[in-house]
């Protein structure tokens, strides 16, 4: 033990909820644009999300009113791609996926028993991005700028020539922008399941909820850096007229179309996932009796998770590509059906051996059920490419995704909605409103969406604003559009039974579900702290007397069951076996989130709008505003182990090495690196694949190459530093040794960047300058975080024990580095004018 | 710690290099117009190298003692992206690959 002063154990329950409420609150007025609490961010990304819904939900209305009826005048093509494509991205990007990452946002905490995410600045500045990239496409949307080249925006459509006003930038700037929340909530979600999980609570003890939203976050990882380099790659040839996807120069429009899908296929699991955790969750509370093959469902999940990133050609079957590579993807199409059998077996299982009782939340279960087993089943139809050859571009494909992200994404969350409302409220549902409303989005799904399965199967494209009458689609299309208001109507219903409940409903037991889950172990609403008392597990934490724990906190029985020093203080653990070992001081509240958000919007409304002055302004004034993020963080002395109660003492996050910030660095190294890979892979295409590849190729200048040896010298100062920290001796001159090796290696790599002649004549010359562009980026960003860690380490936050900091910086030179040598191997196979 | 994750990812991992490898050896010897037979050759050869590490990983995982419950389930997904590897590029027997 230090002298740290000794916590000041609080007389009484409510004691101890007035003293950590007013550590951890929220403040009202203006002062809620600080908000960094996982409550409070956490349903406004569902708010937000549900907001955005009913936008794609009113857009998806105006097509159908279109197609109603053949030969329509109500709005006119133009307008009519707007609308389809602006539906297709809120739904994918603006509801679905933030809706999960709110709902993780605000329940894992609860489930893993912590009290906040790992990073709950992060979590702000998530939101901040969602909320603006969003708003830019619903601005230009209502201005009459919407994207309008289909959700996934393929490309020569999308490009500068077919696509010259600035509707794509929207698309693509926009998306990249909300694209941001969804990495932060990535990496916060794996760090925070790994490390910020009760005391007791094994990986194997682990709810399975926690399991989906940790192999979830880890395909995020991997799946959305093809989707932001493409976003980048196309963004570039638009605004600066780099080659990439251009035929008539070296390019290859399909290079989007695997990016894309290379993103685009995982999406759906992504999507997915989190749902089946939801149903994982809730369907043992019904059926009375724990889940069936929890092991099984974690190996079913990983399987699932890998196989979804070998399957995306079947998006690009017609496009042309051998009949091998065809087989490939259409085998693992097919077979990721397998794994996704597991779980729906162990669920109905589940059911089927316990004493299940019927709800509102199983209505939509049940719903599930049915709507996704048969996209399941066309999914595997279309995994066929016979089938799909056929079907390809018809409204089937429509009618299959629909029944896939409907049945598998919105009647889960339906389900969630139901048997968490109570969580969220304090208050029982009254339910007058919920029955009628379940049977109308059932029937009024089915019949707009099975009868397309038919108006695809009759040929019907996809994308058409208007047909004509006497192709025998007209009924089918009218009552798809009948059923598709009816849809609308159930949710309506849903949205005033949720204010009924707000408005009316009574104040409830805090555990009507009698769920086993440490969620329902504390009041209902939540404290902002979650837990004052941080309990420790025994059992596997989807079968615990939620009851009795919400009894033992109140009697203070658990870990942390003080305030002290105003810190918001929360516990680490080890990542296998849960045993705690360190304490980890969160962050309050802070605008700070606010304003970066901001300065990265003017960053990318500077590109939007052709602005370019304002973005290299905005993009240091981002960069200095995370510098100040990291002022309070840290401290001046080592404590050594502090009381956690429970007669344990651990360390400060900051003293041990397996702390989640270095799991953070870890975690935004490989989405790093993935993006890396993509451009790599892209590179690599194009010389084999791509018409109009010149041979010979300018050649290369070898100069710029001694960032290769620059580079390693500044990787190896880092080393040093930490070294000479670790032997008790001053580390600032070898990280200031790293900070200029890295600024050597940047101005070669620049040299190298200016020597790249005329970038725009050709997709080899243009592939040049980006990686030389992303490894000069590299090289600067290791030349900050070196200086970075120059002046913590004089301001005296570095010691022996607290060595994070240079830690980081050893991690990233060591990324710089390497990141150099593929890329010169590229640029020298460039300059060969390919690889043969 | 890492054994027990190395134990559920590891055949999943090696399907996925497997993935790469040989959907890289099918462009590249179209690209370099390999002889049809030798191409087919090294295809097939591939996927039975990889076929046979996967198996070699799963017979080690079996015999392994004192596993964890993790490892246990790593047997498990090793034994999927064993048939998995076996399905998904069996094709590369008698499809055409540069057609």
């Amino acid at each position: 033990m230090t002298d740290t002063p000794a916590p000041n154990p609080e007389t009484s329950p409510v004691a101890l909820h007035k003293a950590l409420d007013e550590i951890w609150k929220t403040p009202s007025g203006w002062g809620r644009l600080s908000a960094v609490n996982h409550n409070v961010l956490g349903k406004r990304f569902m708010v937000l999300a549900l907001l955005f819904f009913a936008i794609g939900g009113t857009l998806a209305m105006l097509i159908r009113a279109q197609l109603a009826t053949p030969n329509s005048a109500f709005i006119g093509p133009e307008l009519y791609n707007q609308i389809f494509t602006m539906h297709g991205t809120v739904m994918m990007f603006l509801f679905a996926i933030p809706m999960f990452e709110g709902l993780a946002i605000y329940m894992l905490p609860k489930l893993l028993g912590a009290r906040d995410l790992a990073f709950p600045r992060m979590t702000a500045y998530g939101y901040w991005c969602y909320l603006f990239g969003g708003s830019i496409l619903i601005v230009a949307m209502l201005a009459g700028y919407a994207p309008n080249a289909g959700w996934f925006m393929y490309t020569p459509l999308s490009s500068g020539t077919y696509t010259p006003g600035i509707n794509a930038d929207v698309w693509l700037l926009g998306i990249t922008f909300v694209e941001i929340s969804a990495v932060t909530a990535a990496i916060e979600l794996i760090v925070t399941i790994l490390k910020m999980r009760a005391p007791g609570m094994s990986l194997l003890r682990m709810p399975i909820f926690g399991w989906y939203m940790l192999v979830t976050a880890g395909m995020m990882l991997i799946g959305f850096p093809p989707l932001i380099l493409g976003s980048i790659l196309l963004e570039m040839e638009r605004a600066f007229d780099l080659p990439f996807f251009d035929p008539t120069r070296g390019g290859d429009p399909l290079l989007w179309q695997h990016l894309f899908w290379l993103f685009g296929h995982p999406e759906v699991y992504i999507i997915f996932l989190p749902a089946a955790g939801v149903l994982s969750t809730i369907i043992p509370t019904f059926a009375q009796r724990p889940l069936i093959g929890y092991r099984s469902i974690i190996v079913a999940i990983v399987a699932m998770a890998f196989l979804s990133f070998g399957l995306w050609v079947h998006h690009m079957f017609t496009v042309g590509i051998p009949h091998l590579a065809l087989a490939f993807f259409s085998a693992a199409s097919a077979l990721v059906a397998i794994p996704t059998a597991v779980q729906i077996f162990a669920w109905i299982g589940t059911l089927a051996s316990g004493r299940p009782k019927f709800d509102i939340p199983m209505l939509y279960i049940v719903g599930f059920f049915v709507v996704f087993v048969c996209g399941g089943l066309t999914g595997v139809m279309l995994a066929m490419v016979p089938f799909n050859s056929q079907a390809h571009d018809t409204y089937f494909v429509v009618a299959h995704l629909h029944y896939v992200l409907v049945g598998g994404f919105v009647f889960p969350m339906l389900a969630a909605l139901y048997y968490w409302l109570p969580h969220f409220t304090g208050r029982t549902s009254l339910y007058s409103l919920s029955v009628p409303a379940f049977w109308l989005i059932i029937i009024g799904f089915n019949l707009t969406f099975f009868l397309m399965h038919l108006t695809g199967l009759m040929g019907m494209p996809r994308r058409i604003s208007s047909y004509p009458s006497n192709w025998g689609w007209d009924w089918l299309n009218l009552l798809s559009s009948f059923g598709g208001f009816l849809m609308t109507m159930g949710f309506t219903l849903v949205l005033l039974d949720i204010v009924m409940q707000f408005r009316f409903g009574k104040r409830g037991a805090r555990n009507p579900w009698n769920a086993r889950t440490l969620e329902w172990a504390m009041p209902t609403p939540p404290p902002p702290y979650n837990f004052a008392t941080i309990p420790h597990l025994t059992a596997r934490a989807d079968d615990l007397d939620a009851d009795a724990m919400g009894r033992d906190a109140v009697n203070g029985v658990g870990y942390l069951a003080f305030a002290r020093e105003d810190r918001q203080e929360t516990l680490g653990v080890d990542m296998m076996t849960g045993e705690p070992d360190q304490v980890i001081v969160l962050p309050q509240t802070t605008y700070l989130p606010l304003w970066t958000a901001l300065a990265t919007g003017a960053f990318f409304l500077g590109l939007l709008f052709k602005v370019y002055w304002i973005t290299p302004i905005a993009a240091l004034a981002v960069v200095a505003l995370f510098v100040v993020w990291t002022r309070p963080l840290g401290s001046r002395r080592d404590l050594g182990p502090i009381d956690i109660g429970m007669g344990r003492a651990v360390p400060m996050d900051g003293e041990v090495v397996d702390n989640v910030t270095l799991w953070a660095q870890r975690c935004a190294l490989a989405v790093n690196a993935t993006l890396y890979a993509s451009l790599l892979f892209g590179g690599l295409y194009l010389a084999v694949v791509a018409p109009g590849w010149t041979n010979p190729a300018p050649g290369i200048d070898w100069l710029p190459a001694i960032g290769l040896v620059t580079g390693l010298g500044a990787a190896l100062a880092a080393h040093r530093a930490a070294a000479s920290n670790g032997a008790g001796q001053c580390p600032m001159f070898w990280l200031l040794a790293a900070a200029g090796l890295s600024a050597l290696t940047m101005a070669a790599l620049l040299i190298g960047l200016a020597m790249v002649p005329s970038p725009t004549s050709h997709a080899n010359l243009a592939m040049r300058f980006t990686l030389f562009v992303y490894c000069a980026l590299h090289a600067g960003v290791a030349m900050l975080l070196a200086l970075h860690a120059a002046w913590r380490a004089h301001g005296g936050y570095v010691s022996t024990v607290r060595a994070t900091d240079l830690r980081i910086v050893r991690l990233w030179t060591d990324y710089a580095a390497l990141a150099q040598w593929p890329a010169w191997a590229l640029l020298f196979m460039l300059a060969n004018g390919g690889i043969s | 710690m890492s054994a027990s994750w190395g134990s559920l990812l590891i055949g999943f991992v090696i399907w996925s290099v497997a993935f790469v490898a040989i959907y890289g050896l099918q462009a590249l010897g179209c690209y370099w117009s390999w002889d049809p037979a030798l191409h087919r050759l090294v295809l097939v050869g591939a996927w039975l190298a990889f076929t046979a590490a996967l198996g070699l990983v799963l017979l080690m995982q079996i015999r392994q003692t004192n596993r964890t419950a993790l490892q246990q389930a790593g047997i498990w997904a090793t034994l999927g992206s064993l048939g998995a590897t076996i399905v998904v590029f069996a094709p590369a027997l008698f499809v055409s690959a540069c057609v």
